[in-house]
């Protein structure tokens, strides 16, 4: 039957093909505004809150008097907020694809997981010796290189640019941030960090 | 000048399919129900379609069984693929020609 149709001109043919890939790639992979642009807010407001806490000296006398501790029960919060939302983004493009791809994305899991969780070990074995102001910021650049250097892989697994940069840009604000010492690093990484990720998302976006 | 296209591609809904499957990455496979869901067709009008790139050894079904309920895959093969960059490459040629002379 679909066989008998007249065959359309080469302009509506492609139009074709571009339409259904588009539609094709926006239902089969997660949407990048849930992927990014959660925890850009998250650092955003977490690390703003320590930021607003501990001052640009980051000795705890910030504009407004908030404890370390809140400002990272803040961070922690509204990074799980970011991390549910991740999940649910998987879920709902997944379940249809096998294969090599459903490999890659659980090893590439699985870095995030033992990345992090070899870091949180390593930390605490010397944290004890660090001055007590040198502590907040010591797990901050090391949680966020750990961020950066996989969303660099990522990036490369994935051949996605946009998501590959946005390592590079998280890690040099990193970097800038622990150099300039005292509590820029929480500013840079809650403005240009997190900027940085809800800007990532915007773009893949309206690009996809 | 159209019999220098595919005839198994050039139609609209193969098109679509092959279109779908070769945004996979090689070595995927996709879900009947996915392919079906996002090509909008009905099994019945996409499994026929699907058989006859079958033939053309364009796509490779794969039929298992996920717990007791069967479950199909499909994927573009090496060949399939070649075809659809042959097509999308002749199909952008007759643009090209058709722009230069109105």
């Amino acid at each position: 039957m679909t066989d008998h149709e007249p065959a359309p001109s080469p302009e509506e043919m492609l139009r074709l093909i571009e339409q259904q890939q588009t539609a094709a790639m926006r239902r089969f992979l997660p949407d990048p505004l849930l992927m990014y642009v959660p925890w850009g807010v998250a650092w955003f407001i977490g690390f703003g809150t320590l930021f607003l806490g501990q001052g640009l000296q980051g000795d705890g006398n910030g504009p407004l008097p908030i404890t370390w501790q809140v400002g990272l029960a803040v961070l922690w919060g509204t990074q799980i907020i970011a991390f549910v939302l991740m999940i649910i983004a998987l879920l709902r493009s997944g379940g249809h694809i096998k294969g090599e791809s459903e490999t890659r994305g659980a090893m590439y899991g699985l870095a995030w997981f033992i990345g992090f969780n070899a870091m949180a070990i390593i930390a605490a074995r010397f944290v004890p010796v660090l001055q007590a102001d040198m502590t907040g910021p010591f797990y901050t650049a090391l949680f966020m290189l750990v961020a950066g250097l996989l969303y660099m892989a990522g990036g490369a697994i994935y051949r996605l640019w946009p998501q590959f940069l946005l390592g590079v840009w998280v890690v040099v604000v990193d970097v800038v941030g622990t150099v300039l010492g005292g509590g820029w690093i929480y500013l840079l990484l809650a403005v240009l960090g997190g900027g940085g990720a809800v800007t990532t998302g915007l773009w893949l976006r309206r690009h996809r | 000048m159209n019999n220098e296209l595919d005839p198994v591609i050039h139609a609209q809904a193969r098109l679509k399919v092959v279109a779908t499957l070769n945004t996979l990455h090689a070595g995927d496979r996709l879900a009947f129900p996915g392919l079906k869901d996002v090509l909008g067709m009905t099994a019945g009008n996409l499994s026929v379609h699907l058989s006859k790139l079958e033939e053309a050894g364009y796509v490779e079904i794969t039929k298992t069984h996920k717990g007791r309920t069967p479950v199909t895959y499909v994927a573009l093969t090496q060949r399939g693929r070649a075809a659809f960059d042959e097509y999308t490459k002749a199909i952008r040629a007759l643009l090209d020609t058709a722009g230069g002379t109105p």
